[in-house]
C-alpha cells in the first residue's frame, strides 16, 4: 500500500505539472481577454459594475476625468449612477441640482465614444 | 514486405465497404435523417456558427457533452477539407471509421500476429459499415458525431495505453505511458462523461481489488491517474469552457425487468441482418464471460491481460447497465455501443486458433450477406428520411424570395435549417409559446426581430410552435407556405421578437439585480431588457430599483418618477 501511496503522490506532483503546462498552452486566452473586453463594452454591463461604487463624489471624481479624456458616454453614466445614489439616499433637491445640471449639459454634447446597449 | 494474400482480400473489403458507403450518401441512398437531424448536427452548427459567422464560442451553451475529443478535432479535419458541409459530413463518417479500423489493428496486434490483425479488424469495421447502412442503431452511429461513438475510439487508446503499461518496460517509457494516460483520460472525459461509467470506474474498482487480492498493483495506479485526469478536466473545463446544456433527468428506480424488454423489443424491431450481427456480438459476450471463469486464475502476463480485458469489459456492461437502470431517461441503444460493437474485437483477443478461424468465417459470411443485400437494394431507405434535403431546399427557396433571414422553428427543425440554410440565415429553436428553447445555442442569437416561422405539424407539446401565439404578435396576415407537410410563414413586410428567456436565466438576473445598490444602474439594465423585449426581466429590475429607493429612505417624488418610468415602459410594450 506504500507503494500506492508514493505513486499517488508522484501522481499529484505530475497533475500539478500538467495543469501548469495546459494554463500556459490553452489557447482560448485571447477569446477570453475579447469576451472581458465585450463585456466591459456594454451599458448595461458598465451599469452593474459601476453600482459597487457607493460614493456619489467619487463617481463624479471619475465622471470628471472621463470628461477630460472626451469619453462622454462614460462619464454620463458616472453622473447618472451618482444621481441614482443621491436618490436613494434621499439627498435634497439642491444637493442634486449641481449634478443634474453637469449631467444636462453633458447630455447636449456629441458623443465621442459610445457603450454599446446590446 | 509481401503482404499475406487474405490480408490484402480482407482490407480491400473493408475499402469497397467504405466506398459503398460514401457512393450510396452521395446518392442519399442512407438514412439522412441519421446524418442531418439536430442532434447529429451539434459540431456542424458549432463550427458554422464560430468559425464562418464569426461568433463568440464563449456565447454557446454547449451539448450536455462536450464532443472535443476525438469528435470535434476528427470534424476540424474534415472541416478544413470541404467548405460544403455535406461533404464534411462524409468525410467525418469516413475519418471516424479509418480510426477506429487503425484503433482496432493496432488493439488485435498487440495479442495476436499482425496478419490475423488486419483480417479481423477489416471484417469487424466492414461489418459495422455495412449494417449502419441498414439501420441507423446501433451501427449507423458509427458514422455520425455526438452520439457517443467518440468514446469508443477513447476507450480502445486506453486500453492500448493499459496493456503498454502492464508490458514489463524501462520506467523512462512508463512515464511517457502514464503521461498519455492522464492526458486522454482528460481529454476523455472532458469529451463525454459516459466514459466515466464505462471505463475509469470499472478501471478503479478493478484495481482496487487486485490491490487488495496482492495480485497487481498497476492497475490502480492507472485508475487513480484516470480518475486525476477527471479532476483536471472538471476544473479546466469550468475555466475555460462555456456552460452545457442540462438534460432534464434523475434517478428513477426503473426495474432491471422494464430495460431488458425495452432492450429485447428494441432488438426484434431490427432488419434480420442486423439481428444477427448483435446475436452474433452477444455470443462474444457470453465466450469472454465464460474464457474468464475459466482462466481467472492464470497469472502468467499474457493471461493476466487477456483476463483483464474481459474483467474490464464485464464490470463495464454492469456498470453502465446499472447506470442506466438507475436514470429515469428513456432506454438508447447509443448507450451500450462499446458492447455491441467491442465483444467481437475482445473474442479475437482472447479466442483459441479454432475459434478465431470459425470467428473470421461468420464475420466473412456476415459481410458477403450484407454487401450482396445492399446491391439488391435491400437497405434503401424510406421515402420520409429523404425529406430533410427536400425540406431544407424548400425552404431555403422561400427565405430567398422574400428576404427573410431570421425565423424561428422547433429544435429538430431550427438546427437543419440553419446548417444547410442559405449564408446569413439564423434559425432560432422555440418552444410552444415562443420562448427560446435554451438547449445548444448561441445565447446572441436570440434577441432581435425574426422575419419568418416554420410549424411543424407533425408535433406536438412543446414542439409544436403555437400559431395563436403568432397571429398575436402580427399585424398583418402573412404569407404561409407548405413544405414537406410543415407550414412556412413569412411576415409580410414586419417583424417579431421573442417574448422571454427561460426561467432559469431569469432567475439569475433577477439573483443578480438583488445585489445591485444602485436604483439607476436598475433602471438602465431595465431599459435594455425592453428594448431586447425581455419585458418580465426587465419589470423585476424596476420593481428592485423601487423596493432599493423605499429600503434607503429615498424621498417619495422620486419613487413616483420611477414608478412612472415603469409605467410608460410597459405602456410602450403593449401599444
Amino acid at each position: 500500500m506504500l507503494a500506492i501511496f508514493t505513486f499517488s503522490i508522484k501522481a499529484l506532483v505530475l497533475v500539478a505539472l500538467v495543469s501548469t503546462s495546459l494554463w500556459l498552452i490553452f489557447p482560448s486566452f485571447s477569446g477570453m481577454q475579447r469576451y472581458v473586453k465585450d463585456f466591459l463594452s456594454e451599458r448595461a454591463n458598465q451599469a452593474l459594475l459601476l453600482s459597487f461604487v457607493q460614493n456619489p463624489v467619487a463617481l463624479l471624481i471619475a465622471s470628471d476625468r472621463d470628461i477630460e479624456k472626451k469619453r462622454f458616454a462614460e462619464a454620463e453614466l458616472k453622473l447618472e449612477l451618482a444621481i441614482g445614489l443621491l436618490e436613494m439616499h434621499g439627498a435634497t433637491k439642491s444637493r442634486m441640482q449641481a449634478y443634474n445640471d453637469k449631467l444636462t449639459a453633458l447630455k447636449d454634447l456629441p458623443k465621442s465614444t459610445g457603450a454599446k446597449d446590446k | 514486405m509481401r503482404i499475406f494474400k487474405p490480408t490484402y482480400i480482407a482490407f480491400l473489403c473493408y475499402l469497397l465497404t467504405l466506398l459503398l458507403f460514401s457512393w450510396r450518401y452521395y446518392l442519399g441512398d442512407v438514412d439522412n435523417e441519421l446524418f442531418y437531424n439536430a442532434d447529429a448536427l451539434y459540431l456542424p452548427s458549432l463550427f458554422k456558427n464560430i468559425l464562418i459567422d464569426g461568433f463568440n464560442y464563449a456565447d454557446w451553451t454547449f451539448a450536455p457533452s462536450f464532443y472535443i475529443f476525438p469528435d470535434a478535432i476528427i470534424y476540424f479535419s474534415a472541416f478544413f477539407l470541404s467548405d460544403d458541409i455535406s461533404s464534411q459530413i462524409l468525410f467525418y463518417a469516413i475519418f471516424q471509421s479509418i480510426l477506429f479500423f487503425l484503433l482496432t489493428t493496432v488493439t488485435l496486434s498487440l495479442f495476436v500476429d499482425r496478419k490475423i490483425a488486419w483480417i479481423c479488424s477489416a471484417m469487424l469495421c466492414s461489418n459495422i459499415i455495412i449494417m449502419g447502412m441498414f439501420s441507423s442503431e446501433p451501427y449507423g452511429i458509427s458514422f455520425i458525431s455526438s452520439f457517443h461513438f467518440g468514446s469508443i475510439l477513447s476507450f480502445e487508446i486506453l486500453i492500448i495505453l493499459l496493456s503498454k503499461c502492464l508490458s514489463p518496460s524501462s520506467s523512462v517509457v512508463k512515464i511517457y505511458f502514464y503521461g498519455l494516460i492522464l492526458f486522454i483520460g482528460f481529454a476523455s472525459v472532458l469529451s463525454d462523461r459516459i466514459i466515466l461509467f464505462q471505463f475509469y470506474l470499472p478501471i478503479l474498482a478493478i484495481g482496487i481489488y487486485y490491490s487488495i487480492s496482492k495480485i497487481n498493483n498497476e492497475v490502480l495506479k492507472i485508475g487513480i491517474l484516470l480518475l486525476l485526469g477527471y479532476l483536471i478536466a472538471i476544473i479546466l473545463g469550468r475555466l475555460f469552457l462555456p456552460h452545457s446544456a442540462d438534460l432534464s433527468s434523475g434517478v428513477g428506480f426503473s426495474s432491471i425487468n422494464t430495460r431488458l424488454t425495452a432492450l429485447f423489443l428494441y432488438t426484434i424491431n431490427l432488419p434480420l441482418l442486423i439481428k444477427i450481427s448483435l446475436l452474433i456480438a452477444g455470443s462474444c459476450f457470453i465466450y469472454i464471460v465464460v474464457y474468464y471463469q475459466k482462466h481467472f486464475l492464470y497469472s502468467d502476463i499474457h493471461h493476466f491481460k487477456k483476463n483483464l480485458l474481459c474483467l474490464l469489459f464485464i464490470v463495464s456492461a454492469i456498470f453502465m447497465f446499472t447506470a442506466t437502470c438507475l436514470s429515469d431517461r428513456s432506454f438508447s441503444s447509443r448507450y451500450f455501443l462499446p458492447y455491441f460493437i467491442l465483444s467481437p474485437l475482445l473474442f479475437f483477443i482472447i479466442a483459441s486458433r479454432k475459434h478465431l478461424r470459425v470467428g473470421i468465417i461468420v464475420y466473412s459470411s456476415l459481410v458477403s450477406i450484407g454487401l450482396l443485400s445492399i446491391l439488391h437494394g435491400h437497405s434503401r431507405p424510406n421515402e420520409s428520411a429523404l425529406d430533410v434535403r427536400n425540406f431544407v431546399t424548400c425552404v431555403n427557396q422561400l427565405t430567398q424570395k422574400h428576404s427573410a433571414s431570421r425565423g424561428i422553428a422547433q429544435y429538430w427543425n431550427a438546427v437543419p435549417l440553419y446548417v444547410f440554410g442559405n449564408p446569413r440565415t439564423t434559425v432560432v429553436s422555440v418552444i410552444n409559446d415562443l420562448s427560446p428553447m435554451m438547449f445548444i445555442y448561441n445565447h446572441k442569437e436570440i434577441s432581435g426581430k425574426f422575419s419568418f416561422a416554420v410549424i411543424d405539424n407533425d408535433e406536438d407539446g412543446m414542439y409544436k410552435i403555437s400559431r395563436k401565439e403568432i397571429d398575436k404578435r402580427l399585424k398583418n396576415s402573412p404569407f404561409e407556405y407548405q413544405c414537406s407537410g410543415k407550414t412556412i410563414l413569412i411576415f409580410d413586410s414586419e417583424n417579431i421578437s421573442l417574448p422571454k428567456v427561460s426561467t432559469l436565466a431569469s432567475l439569475r438576473k433577477v439573483v443578480l439585480g438583488s445585489f445591485i445598490k444602485n436604483p439607476r444602474s436598475l433602471l438602465i439594465m431595465a431599459q435594455i431588457e425592453f428594448e431586447k423585449g425581455n419585458d418580465e426581466i426587465a419589470a423585476q429590475f424596476f420593481d428592485e430599483a423601487i423596493s432599493l429607493l423605499r429600503e434607503n429612505g429615498a424621498k417619495e417624488d422620486v419613487i413616483i418618477q420611477y414608478q412612472v418610468k415603469k409605467n410608460e415602459a410597459l405602456n410602450s410594450v403593449t401599444h
